[in-house]
């Protein structure tokens, strides 16, 4: 023993020697210890990696009065930032970076009322199970739940189903913390000015730190996805979404096909969980990009594959609690960019953005999400006073997408779409202030709530000509 | 073979001179990957209390290369909250794609490129992975003990070298 213990030391020496090598080998013990000790800054980055900064203070307060100190007492620009699933820079600053991460959880409900109040740092995924518990259940949710409730009202996320609004139009009533500090409730019948800006306010009022949803009973949901030719759905477009709760498709570009998914109130019993890789066709995805990835510089033959793929493939009908039903997993990072039609000029703006992918081939695999969402009477919504077709364009996260959402963005703006507030488009303030009615009423509370500019970023300062 | 062209013969003792330093070079190379070979192994094999004293996880450790499974990780409060609120919704989902919490399995080869490259792919985000795992106020500690807990590994003993 002794012999040997000199000799392993004068090991250890000579590795500590060679310094610069154990650094090279990352696992090394020495590496470690340095990932441990180096308390580097950290990087914020959205959910795609496409938007990055570095802020100069990191802010997480556990508590509403927390909340309105810091606000308060912070200097220069505040972003909030829920799970960091938007696309487009409402996030990034130089400055103030405030998690909202703390604020979470179900604080109280009415069952005579069928309200429940929600931190708003909570994420949607944590929100289904707390209101099963107490028999309840929110009418629509967004197709992922990864969103914080504040992040998801902000931008006027939504599901799909022409009787439904976005997750916006569900809000009873909010409470918001200025960036003076004060503390504001606000529904429609109490501050109607501030609750009319405030459901999709960008984060540009100040922080929301509670939501009350307009609840419904607990309910289940029926899933059934088909492929079919995509003129095939938009040839009976107005029977399919009249005729059932929710109904979307996942348009496969570089085909003649679809991916239709039906969501239907049921009283059948659950059927479990489905696995992850099944849920939304995700373990379809995965045969989309390897067929882009040999086939892209063949378009003929890949789409004649692509279809006779597609006209074999059947997918299992489930049935669960609806929040499960609604949320799926994505397990493919992208970039996104959403505009959201009058409802009439939907097939026809997809059809041209087909036929434009076609004709040009354009470098993308990611289906087109296709979907319907009821008008509401919110300022900055997207589908403010009017029934709207929603088109997602998804490009993979390691793919550039500049490319493909610069040939496609102006046949949105040819049907007068608006743009997803979450999601990449280049509109600024000139373009989007004459899409909105209530544009100049949502500036008067903004200047009025934020004299400053404290909550603005360039994103901001651009798209609300700030 | 002489060659009668100054030129030539010049040529070849320069090629002769470059195989001989080349030769040279590869003979340093294996004598390098052969002594790296046995600190490697020695550092492995060191056992500071003697045989027997160096747990599984101290002999993981000390060979560069956490072992999944090796420890019983445990979280304070907060930190199993955050878990729950950002982690488990990939990593506590089977079909998911993301590496299951306790499954040394699917964690081992995260875990062969070192927690330093693991940690990266945490903050900037690595194939399925998003950037900063849905956790907007976690720092870089909180990360590293949250990949010890999903992993179940002892990292922490590490920070106090």
């Amino acid at each position: 023993m002794r012999a040997r213990r000199p000799a392993a030391v004068s090991r250890r020496h000579v590795l500590k020697a060679l310094g610069a090598l154990a650094a090279a080998g990352a696992a090394s013990p020495r590496a470690l210890a340095m990932a441990c000790e180096q308390q580097q800054p950290v990087h914020w980055r959205n959910w795609s990696g496409a938007q990055v900064c570095l802020p100069a203070q990191r802010l997480a307060p556990a508590s509403e009065d927390e909340l309105a100190s810091v606000l308060k007492a912070s200097v220069g620009a505040v972003r909030p930032v829920g799970s960091g699933h938007s696309f487009s820079a409402l996030v990034p600053t130089d400055d103030n970076l405030l998690s909202i991460a703390k604020l979470s959880g179900l604080i109280s409900h009415n069952a005579e009322t069928q309200q429940a109040t929600f931190a708003a740092g909570t994420l949607l995924s944590q929100v289904g199970g707390p209101l099963e518990a107490q028999g309840l259940a929110l009418e629509n949710l967004s197709d992922i739940d990864y969103q914080s409730l504040a992040g998801l009202l902000a931008t006027s996320t939504h599901g799909t189903g022409l009787r439904f609004g976005s997750m916006s139009a569900q809000v009873a009533g909010m409470r918001l913390v200025t960036p003076t500090g004060e503390v504001i409730d606000c529904s429609a019948q109490k501050e109607p000015e501030i609750f009319n800006a405030a459901r999709v306010s960008l984060g540009a009022l100040g922080v929301v730190s509670r939501v009350s949803f307009q609840c419904r009973d607990a309910f289940m949901l029926e899933e059934k996805m088909e492929l079919r030719r995509t003129e095939e759905f938009l040839d009976d477009i107005d029977a399919l979404i009249e005729n059932n709760d929710h109904w979307e498709m996942q348009v496969l570009t570089h085909s003649d096909y679809a991916l239709g998914i039906w969501l239907n109130e049921t009283d059948k019993p659950a059927t479990g969980d489905a696995d992850s890789e099944d849920e939304g066709g995700n373990e379809f995805v995965g045969l989309i990009e390897n067929l882009h990835k040999y086939g892209s510089d063949f378009p003929a033959l890949r789409r004649a594959l692509f279809n006779a793929i597609a006209s074999v493939v059947s997918f299992d009908h489930r049935v669960g609690r609806s929040y499960q039903i609604f949320a799926n997993v994505r397990n493919v990072r992208f970039n996104e960019m959403e505009y959201e039609v009058p409802r009439e000029a939907g097939p026809d703006c997809l059809r041209e953005i087909l036929a434009v992918i076609k004709a040009q081939n354009l470098d993308t695999w990611f289906p087109i999400e296709y979907r319907y969402v009821q008008g509401d009477d919110i300022w900055l919504s997207q589908f403010q006073g009017r029934d709207s077709a929603s088109i997602s364009i998804h490009q993979s996260y390691a793919m550039d997408y500049h490319s493909v959402f610069k040939v496609i963005e102006p046949i949105f703006w040819k049907y007068g779409g608006r743009p997803h507030w979450g999601k990449l488009h280049t509109l600024n303030a000139g373009a989007l202030k004459r899409l909105y009615p209530h544009w100049q009423d949502f500036a008067t509370v903004r200047e009025a709530l934020d004299p400053a500019g404290k909550m603005l970023n360039g994103h901001l300062r651009s798209v609300l000509g700030a | 073979m002489q060659s009668d062209n100054p030129t030539t013969e010049c040529r070849v003792r320069r090629r002769q001179a470059g195989w001989a330093a080349k030769l040279v070079l590869l003979l340093l190379a294996v004598v390098g990957f052969i002594a790296m070979a046995m600190i490697a192994v020695g550092v492995a094999t060191y056992a500071p209390n003697g045989a027997g004293g160096a747990t599984h996880a101290a002999n993981a450790k000390a060979n560069g290369t956490l072992q999944a499974g090796s420890a019983q990780v445990v979280l304070d409060a907060n930190l199993q909250q955050t878990y729950a609120r950002s982690c488990a919704i990939c990593h506590a989902a089977s079909g998911s794609g993301a590496p299951q919490t306790g499954d040394s399995a699917a964690w081992q080869p995260r875990l062969a490129v070192g927690l330093p490259t693991l940690l990266d792919r945490t903050l900037e985000g690595y194939k399925t992975m998003p950037p900063m795992g849905l956790c907007m106020d976690c720092d870089r500690d909180a990360f590293r003990q949250l990949i010890a807990y999903m992993a179940q590994v002892d990292a922490s003993e590490d920070c106090e070298q």
